[in-house]
């Protein structure tokens, strides 16, 4: 691989890295608070993209508000999932709340191949600026990932600024550290699950829409996108936001290389197997280290 | 006034209270003391609505409290300092004591955005601050440090301190005494009695029978979930029963 491809597999690395990262804090935000591992997380990135795709092109909606919007109705969305089908089942356990989100992720990946006009086809919304490249470090950039990396990357300086310096970014926290004593300061925990569950899903739908022009959308995209955002809270432990970070960015770019190696028979057909590689290795790694955890407790 | 009406807890087939009532009268100190088990720490958990009654009912002045979850009861004037304290090891102190002024954040969900600096500056969290800061100036001198990283007698200062940050009309104490060294107890007890002189009502559960009558206006003698004995400190320290039961003295 030369210097320039290396460079230019780099940023596409980053580029997919931090939608990954930004999956990935929408993970271990609804983990931290509630225990739970929401599924349907990955729905929310695909949410995003279909909706903003509906609004221009079959609404007619210009651009920026129908971008806005598309995240806006994906927050409503993940608001209602809340309290409809997590909030409701309130006496069961994590493991039945987590298998709800599954039924949730289902739900919508039905709903999503059925009510938009252009049924089950992979749709392109438009680029936010054009597509003609800039020539960066010997490598050639689709604007579009400048724009996904420069979303992302403010969006999780606001997600931190936010869980640092206001007061219901440090009552998530008291409920991430307990939820019993977070409620005996007068912190109600369903609240901060539902703040969660907004939370995770503007990241969802905020990702969605920065990505599918370059990536493409379809009704069924949500599973492989929540699976790589998945990866990267396993990364951190599904506690720490930095880790999670690094985790999605570090599973970006190594795919993205893994791809432009030439490894004979393999193809980029195997860029997916990488991720769940990944997966599984963490799985076993941490499997054990949870045993030793639990034996510790 | 704090008033519990035959108050009924059972965990599964496991009856923990049975119809126990007290009355805790405005600016008093009352102690509740009694065996390991005997259902002190339930009454409390009851009170400050982390256990639901079976039946029963509990009234802080002419406000229903059973029936409510435990943020709503912080909310209508209970401060609630829990057994081993819960603290948030992971905060800093200063965080710890801001979390207790949240309350004004349910009243003002707007200002729960508030960048936190803002937050402690509004004149009302801002004066319990002082005031906390007054009671105990090590937490004023550590406040930057992680509160998990404090000594036991410093967290149980810090746990006291976030209760009062939300202003409480009745503080709830459950054995703030566990685990620390003598000395410190008596630190403990002698801010308790500056806190009932300064005009706060406080209903303390304690292991150590002796040290809690010795400051308590009021006590209460529990056993298997109901209150058995009840009279003033002082009828207390000369009960024959609980003078055999619970201060190691036999009768002579």
């Amino acid at each position: 691989m030369s210097a320039d491809q290396f460079v230019q597999y780099f940023i596409s690395g980053l580029t997919m890295g931090s939608i990954y990262a930004i999956v990935g804090l929408g993970f271990t935000i609804i983990y931290a608070v509630t225990r739970i591992i929401n599924f349907a997380q990955g729905e929310f990135v695909m949410l995003g993209g279909m909706l903003s795709f509906y609004l221009i092109k079959s609404a007619g909606i210009p651009l920026a508000p129908a971008l806005i919007l598309s995240v806006l109705i994906t927050v409503v969305i993940g608001a209602i999932m809340y309290l409809l089908a997590i909030r409701t089942a309130r006496h069961a356990s994590v493991v039945s709340l987590i298998i709800i989100t599954i039924g949730a992720a289902v739900f919508f990946r039905g709903i999503a191949g059925e009510i938009f006009p252009w049924g089950v086809d992979i749709v392109r919304p438009p680029y936010f600026t054009g597509s003609q490249s800039i020539a960066f470090l010997g490598a050639y950039v689709h604007p579009q990932a400048f724009w996904i990396i420069g979303t992302t990357v403010v969006v999780m300086i606001l997600l931190h600024l936010f869980l640092t310096y206001t007061m219901v970014g440090k009552a998530l926290k008291a409920c991430a550290i307990s939820p019993v004593s977070a409620s005996m300061v007068g912190i109600n925990p369903r609240t901060m699950a539902l703040i969660a569950f907004t939370l995770a899903a503007a990241l969802g739908g905020i990702s969605g829409v920065v990505m599918a022009p370059l990536t493409l959308m379809s009704y069924s995209s949500g599973f492989m996108l929540g699976l790589k955002g998945f990866v990267a809270a396993s990364i951190g432990g599904f506690k720490s936001p930095v880790a999670t970070v690094i985790g999605g960015f570090t599973l970006g770019i190594v795919e993205s290389l893994a791809v432009g190696i030439d490894w004979g028979p393999f193809t980029s057909a195997y860029k997916d197997v990488i991720a769940m590689t990944v997966l599984l290795l963490i799985l076993l790694i941490r499997s054990g280290r949870l045993a030793e955890e639990e034996r510790m407790s | 006034m704090l008033r519990v009406e035959k108050a009924f807890v059972s965990y599964g087939r496991v009856t923990a209270l049975r119809e126990a009532s007290l009355v805790v009268n405005d600016g008093e100190l009352v102690t509740l003391i009694g065996a390991n088990g005997a259902g002190k720490s339930t009454l409390l958990n009851a009170i400050s609505g982390v256990v639901r009654l079976k039946s029963g009912d509990i009234w802080l002045d002419d406000r229903r409290l059973s029936g409510l979850p435990s943020h709503k009861t912080i909310r209508l004037g209970l401060g609630y300092v829990p057994e081993g304290r819960r603290i948030f090891g992971d905060m800093s102190v200063r965080d710890n004591l801001t979390l207790g002024s949240y309350f004004e954040c349910a009243r003002n969900p707007l200002s729960a955005l508030l960048y936190v600096g803002w937050f402690l500056r509004r004149p009302s969290v801002q004066s319990n601050l002082e005031t906390v800061f007054r009671l105990f100036p090590i937490l004023k001198e550590r406040q930057k440090q992680k509160a998990g990283s404090l000594s036991g007698g410093e967290q149980q200062m810090l746990a006291i301190a976030r209760a009062l940050m939300a202003s409480p009309q009745i503080l709830l104490l459950d054995e703030p005494s566990l685990g620390l060294a003598p000395t410190l107890v008596k630190d403990i007890l002698k801010l308790l009695v500056r806190l009932r002189d300064e005009g706060l009502t406080i209903l303390l559960v304690e292991q150590d029978a002796n040290a809690a009558l010795k400051i308590a206006d009021r006590g209460y003698v529990m056993e298997r979930g109901m209150i058995t004995i009840e009279g003033t400190a002082r009828e207390l320290l000369g009960d024959d029963r609980v003078r055999q039961a619970y201060l190691g003295k036999t009768v002579a």
